[in-house]
């Protein structure tokens, strides 16, 4: 690419010729004193409250306090090239961020510079850092799903387009694990995620972004990252901005958007920082009075918005977005109730508004000149996974609970469970979704139904039976299915499935075909069973996906596949050990010396878990 | 420059109110300009103050007893000052404020320009102000905002010409340097976006 000299030229020539030799007007303030991110300004006496100001060093910064003659300012940016005296502009502003799809695959801090290296990001389009968030009447009841690609959660925890939903466990439990494997399964879903990263290492982000584009996230993910080296004010800023960016695709755009805020507990401690240096008091845990609605209003920015349909003349474009377009009902508001529009300009809202529209455009005259359209800018979501990090399983701490309370259910992980071996580690008895079941596959919903409650009364069991009781043959089933579902649930990260094959393996499970099966052989016997499925029944697979229920017929022929296939694994699985036990007899003393043994297991770790010490102490004794 | 102190600024508005008060009721009976004089004698006062370390220990020094600083301050200014400035400080001391001096004086100050219906306004040029620049800006900003500005001069030639005109935080910056700094930042935007969907283009092409 050559630089075309005289192009510039011409720019500058332009550029002075339309200068205008105007004042600069400005209301300025002066810095009186600077520190720990936080800066007193003199004077800005018109100065609103989160007006954005501007440094003489072209740091940016918030106005968080108004006082009788000074305000005080969070910096966004570099304070430490802020000095007392220096000049403080009001912009007339608030804080905004760049949108738009030149942000997608990027990772920006809270302010929307890139921190990726890829140069500067082309976009006019700005939105406000805090947006209200919609009410009542633009929005509608969940009931879409967002499948993460988790067994253990999409069967019965699930999450739908719009919802809430709170991971909650101690520090490596895989909370972060369980949100970058939902991003990973939104691939070719027309969702856009948001990953925002607040007081994580940086090297932990450097991480995700690298899996993320392994695996082709990167294409409708954005990531915003304010990392445990950036001032408390971009940490605190952070999930707003990310929301900001998600709230473009979802009000102008009508996607599906996702957004990860990881995490909260951090967010919470950085506004509590802040909260201290501006001298506001402190309250419990010494956070400041309002770190409730810090977190309430973020999280209610995060809507199903209702579908806006019209009838519209036939040629209508299939993306038009313009209200003015809506063929008005004669009637208005008159109109039977069974035609009624649910705005003046024929306008009507949700699926129920739908039905009332084909309703009017049967009766209609000129029906083949009309048709309903639903307008592409409506129906836009935003779910939201919020992380919060817990000190030692206690969830009764306060910004836990504050939580816990604002999102529409939890998805709660135990370090137990996660060194158990059970991984994802979700605790299934207290991990709830209040809204989610609406919006869950019907075919899902009757293969998984009692799944929960199975599980819950397998916990009870399983801990009665290690007493050592002697059982009667029904609980010793019970006990024996639990196992296998437990089993069955287990899924190793990166590794998201579709629904159809959920739908599958945990038919498979609840419909009793794993019961004879020895335990370990559960997983091996599941991945063979699926690619059985879409090698030689490609047809159930499509059904699953085509029918929105499991009918009898399906049903059937489900159950013959299994019980076929079980036959034939069966068999095979016995030949295998047939083999082996002749084999191993041969080998016997060709055994590997223990040492080589140990190192191969330590390899085979995946590395974001801690070595178990057991192991990585035997390795070193080994060693040395 | 204010005090650093919220509190403190509302507590010397205070004494300076009641200062002018007093200084308008005695013009009012008695003649003069006492309002004006006042004014005078608390800004020297200001000064003496940011500038005299023996003044500002005698003030504010705790281990000063406050009678034995009542009594100094009567030796030192009575007949020097007007008697109201004088009992003024008695007060102050006796209650124990006398440290908010220069933000009474401040107060006053601004006070008595509001009662005055003046303006402070500072100016910065590259080169002093003729006597007709300086009529000739008096009567702008007194058609824009109709009050009578008193102009604070500062001399800097790094602006390299025009005007900053400050009045109060409101701040109209027709300087050289400022132009000429907006309209660099402004060609370099523009080249570096330039130079940037340029890129993209070869990248997309590519």
């Amino acid at each position: 690419m050559k630089f075309q000299v005289d192009e510039i030229a011409s720019v500058i020539a332009e550029e002075i010729q339309q200068y205008r030799s105007e004042a600069d007007l400005a209301e300025v303030g002066t810095v009186l004193e600077v520190g720990d991110g936080i800066a007193r300004v003199y004077g800005l006496t018109n100065a609103m409250a989160s007006e954005k100001v501007t440094f003489e060093n072209g740091a940016s910064g918030q106005v968080l306090n108004l006082e009788e003659s000074s305000v005080g300012v969070v910096v966004l940016g570099d304070y430490l090239g802020i000095k007392a005296g220096d000049e403080v502009r009001r912009t007339g502003e608030l804080l905004s961020v760049p949108v738009g799809d030149a942000m997608i695959g990027r990772v920006v801090d809270p302010v929307g510079r890139p921190l990726d290296g890829l140069g500067t990001i082309e976009t006019s389009l700005s939105r406000p850092l805090e947006f209200k968030a919609p009410g009542i009447v633009e929005r509608q009841p969940v009931n879409e799903p967002l499948q993460t690609g988790i067994k253990a959660i999409d069967s019965m925890i699930p999450i739908g387009r719009g919802q809430r939903e709170l991971i909650i466990g101690d520090r490596k439990t895989g909370k972060t694990a369980i949100a970058i494997d939902t991003i990973l399964n939104q691939k070719g879903q027309d969702v856009v995620c948001v990953y925002v990263a607040i007081g994580l290492k940086e090297s932990t982000v450097a991480a995700v972004v690298d899996k993320l584009k392994e695996e082709g996230a990167m294409d409708y993910t954005i990531v915003v990252s304010a990392s445990a080296s950036d001032p408390a004010p971009l940490q605190y800023i952070a999930p707003y901005a990310g929301a900001a960016m998600a709230e473009y695709f979802m009000y102008e755009r009508g996607l599906a958007t996702l957004c990860v805020y990881d995490d909260l507990s951090k967010q919470a401690q950085a506004y509590r920082q802040l909260s201290l240096l501006l001298r506001r008091p402190p309250g419990r845990e010494a956070y400041p009075g309002d770190v409730f609605y810090l977190h309430s209003r973020l999280l209610e920015r995060s809507v199903k918005l209702r579908d806006e349909y019209a009838v519209v003349p036939a040629d209508t474009p299939e993306d038009a977005t313009d209200r003015s377009l809506a063929v008005r009902h004669p009637e208005g508001f008159g109109a039977p109730e069974e035609h009624r529009p649910d705005e003046e300009r024929g306008i009507y809202h949700r699926t129920t508004g739908r039905e009332r529209a084909e309703a009017w455009l049967e009766t209609m005259d000129d029906a083949e000149g009309h048709r309903v359209h639903q307008f592409p800018d409506s129906g836009g979501s935003m779910t939201a996974l919020p992380i919060i990090e817990t000190l030692e399983g206690e969830v009764s701490a306060y910004i836990p609970t504050n939580v816990i309370s604002i999102t529409d259910g939890q998805i709660y992980l135990e370090p137990d469970l996660f060194f158990a071996g059970i991984r994802p580690a979700v605790n299934v008895g207290i991990s709830v979704s209040r809204v989610g079941g609406n919006a869950q596959r019907k075919a899902m919903k009757t293969v998984a139904g009692s799944l929960r409650l199975d599980l819950a009364a397998f916990r009870d069991l399983e801990a009665f039976a290690q007493l050592g009781t002697e059982l009667d043959p029904a609980s010793a089933r019970q006990l024996e299915r639990g196992r296998r579902m437990t089993e069955l649930l287990k899924q190793p990260q990166y590794s998201p499935y579709p629904v159809n094959d959920q739908i599958l393996s945990i038919f498979a499970g609840t419909r009793g075909f794993l019961d004879d099966l020895p335990v370990a052989q559960v997983l091996d016997f599941e991945r063979e069973l699926l690619r059985h499925f879409h090698d030689e029944f490609p047809e159930v697979v499509e059904e699953l996906d085509r029918e929105k229920k499991i009918s009898d017929e399906l049903d059937e022929k489900i159950r013959k596949v299994i019980g076929d296939f079980k036959q034939h694994f069966v068999r095979e699985r016995e030949a295998a050990r047939a083999e082996e036990a002749e084999e191993g007899e041969a080998s016997e003393r060709k055994a590997p010396p223990r040492g080589a043994a140990v190192e191969t297991a330590e390899v085979e770790a995946p590395a974001d878990e801690p070595a178990e010490p057991a192991v990585a102490a035997a390795a070193g004794a080994e060693r040395s | 420059m204010a005090s650093f102190d919220d509190k403190a600024t509302a507590l010397a508005r205070v004494y300076a109110e009641a200062i002018l008060q007093v200084a308008r009721e005695q013009e009012a009976a008695l003649g003069g300009d006492t309002v004006d004089e006042v004014r005078a004698e608390l800004e020297e006062l200001g000064e003496l103050y940011a500038r005299n370390a023996g003044f500002r220990k005698l003030v504010t020094d705790p281990v000063i007893d406050s009678e034995e600083r009542a009594a100094s301050l009567e030796r030192a200014l009575r007949g020097r000052a007007s008697d109201l400035v004088v009992d003024a400080l008695g007060v102050m001391n006796r209650k124990g404020r006398l440290g908010l001096l220069p933000a009474v004086a401040e107060a006053y100050v601004e006070a008595h320009d509001r009662l005055r219906r003046r303006v402070a306004v500072r100016v910065t040029s590259a080169a002093p102000l003729t006597e007709d620049q300086r009529a000739r800006l008096a009567a702008a900003v007194e058609s824009a905002g109709g009050r009578t500005p008193t102009l604070r001069e500062r001399v800097d030639p790094s602006i390299l010409g025009g005007l900053i005109v400050q009045i109060g935080d409101r701040k109209a910056d027709a300087s050289v340097a400022t132009k000429l700094h907006t309209l660099s930042a402004a060609l370099l935007a523009r080249a570096s976006r330039q130079i940037q969907s340029r890129q993209t283009q070869s990248g997309r092409s590519a």
